[in-house]
């Protein structure tokens, strides 16, 4: 049972924080500092994911619904933000075609790290009823990372919050110190 | 003494297809003289999921949940122009107390679009509040959804022959008291939004459509008659129980921004007017028309049209017999009112353009398909 | 209508038919032309959608003229070849007609002599072939 990696760090590149934290393990009592550090962090980020308004087709119609009143994201910490160099999640909301996929590419390279992709809704999952459609890419998977899938046709708006819900869950369960265990 | 100006060079501007305020994936191509719009050219297709060719390897009713996907705001509208088409083909009617129940779907759509078009289009002012309570009505007519299709937003029910289930017990008070509700927040929206100085100056006179050419280009809905053209396929060409309901045409002749934000709160209260009249007077009956098992009209061709909350939404389908469709068509108001926006969008400024483009309403998911 | 157009176009129609509110109409696509502006000035004037079928061996371009005032569509076919086939441009008399005559290029391959801005418009610049025409 181990510890998720972040999300995002699928490259090698100097880590100081990951080395930090490798340190704290070997001293003695390091590890509860450690514990601590995480969770705060991981509370943190978890409690503020401030997602990016990318509405695609009409799961994007369930998200705004969800966004505003009577569903209400804004309770959970999130926010719309209307450029990915701002936000740390990206609903993928809707069917990508292969004209869009670039552009959703190069909106996910925008976005800093630690970012989290939720595709939300069977065309984002797995390319819904457009199947067998000369123009749909069969899911954003095939572009980018995926941490959450939210099936749904559109996903009702308690299905998209129970998704964020699992989100947070999974970050929860990351730490600074990577995959090696303390 | 004139002084020759420094001379400029025309800037092209990127404007989405990530956007807050495009609607959809929709980019502009926005070529400026300064602040000063000289050329728009729109890109279109970014949602293109070649509906119309996997319609062809489909069968009669496997298409109808496609439609919902089209105009995505507005399902039921889809859904009827593609069933009328085929009951055309098929030579089928519609027993009379589907028509009442297709029309108050129609009509609760109608009213859940046009309060995302005000919504939206008061967000994309800068005017937030209105955003929040318009999607708080939205709510009670998707739970109106809910009880009776059991989806909240691509219902698909409306079927080939009539509706998929009949209204649950409880629906036709619940509908009535959102009636009841509805016209006092439209005066709520109005005292907010309507009277504002802001929103006024921001809408009045601002991207005027002269009615010849919206004619030319094919305009239709709420974006020809704010030019004054009470031109409504609900009267024109009316269908299933219209024939005997009482409502107005919304009309204003100012052309402008305004003017089409006006027509489509006129429509919400008329909408309300139309609910009532058909809960109150559902007759009884079936709900849907006996149809065979397997669907395979005579050859032939056959053109639906709905009065969509955007314009005329048609459906054009080609049969050969078969129980699958040689050609389903779909006529999209977006798409002709987005050819139409490069001439809109001459000579305003660029702070006028999400004005304009809110203004004229449009859904990717029907320009696309 | 159907009797005017007869009189005015004796060669030019090759098929006609009344359908409830349509008066269908198959003619070929060098008396297009002709036959719109003929029926834009008879109030034919509101361009509803312009779309194409395959129909085996030839294309069918649906031209759909609406006469706003006494309803009546007038739905003209023009049958044109699968491949490399060239049909007039209806933009000049009907603006609305730029878009989806751009659309039946880039879905079909069909070519509108004349128009505009003939480039595709839902598909990406750099895709090959016409997919809804029929294998």
């Amino acid at each position: 049972m181990g510890v998720a990696r972040p999300p995002g760090e699928d490259r090698e590149r100097p880590n100081l924080a990951r080395r930090a934290a490798d340190l704290a393990c070997r001293v003695p009592g390091g590890s509860v500092l450690l514990t601590t550090v995480d969770y705060v962090l991981n509370w943190a980020k978890s409690s503020s994911l401030w997602y990016l308004t990318y509405g695609l087709a009409c799961c994007a119609i369930e998200m705004m619904c969800t966004a505003a009143s009577h569903y209400d994201l804004d309770r959970f910490g999130l926010i719309y933000r209307g450029t990915p160099r701002q936000s740390d999640l990206m609903f993928v909301s809707g069917t990508v075609t292969k004209k869009m996929a670039p552009v959703l590419r190069q909106l996910y390279d925008q976005m800093p790290d630690p970012k989290y992709v939720i595709a939300m809704g069977g065309c984002a999952c797995a390319g819904g009823p457009f199947h067998d459609s000369y123009f749909v890419v069969q899911g954003v998977d095939e572009i980018v990372p995926v941490d959450i899938y939210i099936a749904g046709c559109p996903p009702r708006p308690e299905a998209l919050i129970d998704g964020i819900f699992r989100l947070q869950q999974k970050i929860h369960r990351t730490s600074l110190r990577g995959a090696k265990p303390c | 003494m004139t002084q020759t100006l420094t001379p400029t060079e025309h800037v092209i501007l990127n404007m989405g297809p990530q956007h807050p305020s495009t609607h959809g994936v929709l980019r502009l191509e926005l070529e400026l003289e300064g602040e000063v719009i000289v050329g728009c050219r729109p890109i279109i297709g970014y949602l293109h999921r070649g509906i119309e060719k996997m319609a062809e390897a489909r069968t009669y009713p496997q298409i109808l949940p496609y439609t919902d996907r089209l105009d995505y705001l507005s399902a039921a509208s889809n859904n009827f122009a593609y069933a009328q088409a085929v009951e055309k083909l098929l030579g089928i009617e519609v027993p009379p107390r589907a028509q009442h129940l297709r029309v108050i779907l129609l009509e609760l759509n109608r009213i859940a679009s046009h309060l995302i078009f005000v919504s939206t289009f008061a967000n994309d002012l800068a005017a937030t509040t209105v955003f929040l309570y318009g999607i708080r009505e939205r709510e009670m007519i998707m739970d109106l959804f809910e009880m009776w299709a059991g989806a909240r937003l691509t219902q698909s029910w409306i079927r080939i022959g009539g509706v998929g289930q009949d209204i649950p017990e409880g629906f036709e008070d619940q509908a009535l008291q959102f009636c009841r509700l509805l016209p006092q927040r439209l005066d709520e929206y109005d005292r907010l939004l309507t009277g504002n100085r802001i929103f006024r100056a921001r809408t009045e006179g601002v991207g005027i459509l002269p009615p010849e050419l919206g004619l030319d280009y094919g305009a239709s809905g709420p974006t020809l008659r704010g030019s004054g053209v009470p031109f409504d396929i609900r009267r024109a060409e009316p269908y299933d129980a219209y024939p005997s309901l009482d409502f107005q045409i919304a009309t204003h002749p100012t052309c402008d921004c305004m003017g089409r934000y006006l027509v489509r709160v006129e429509e919400m209260r008329q909408s309300v007017r139309i609910l009532q009249q058909c809960l109150r007077q559902l007759p009884e009956g079936e709900v849907i028309a006996k149809l065979p098992r397997s669907l395979r009209p005579p050859a032939g061709e056959a053109y639906g049209r709905v009065e969509s909350p955007r314009g005329e939404f048609g459906c054009y389908v080609v049969s050969d017999g078969s129980p699958q469709p040689a050609r389903v068509h779909f006529r999209a108001p977006s798409f002709f009112h987005l050819g139409l926006l490069p001439r809109l969008l001459q000579g305003w400024k660029i702070g006028d353009v999400v004005a304009i483009l809110g203004s004229i309403d449009i859904v990717l998911g029907e320009v696309d398909r | 209508m159907l009797a005017d157009l007869q009189a005015h176009f004796p060669d030019a129609i090759e098929a006609a038919a009344e359908v409830g509110r349509e008066l269908r109409l198959r003619v070929s696509a060098a008396s297009l032309l002709d036959i719109a502006l003929f029926s834009k000035e008879k109030g034919f004037s509101y361009p509803a959608d312009i779309t194409a079928v395959d129909a085996g061996p030839a294309l069918h371009v649906i031209y759909r003229l609406v006469n706003l005032d006494t309803g009546q569509h007038l739905v003209i076919t023009v049958p044109a070849p699968r491949t490399g086939g060239r049909v007039p441009t209806l933009s000049r008399l009907f603006p609305g007609a730029e878009w989806p005559e751009r659309e039946v290029y880039d879905l079909f391959g069909l070519r509108f002599d004349g128009h505009p801005d003939l480039r595709r418009i839902l598909l990406t610049d750099d895709w090959q072939g016409h997919p809804l025409l029929k294998t």
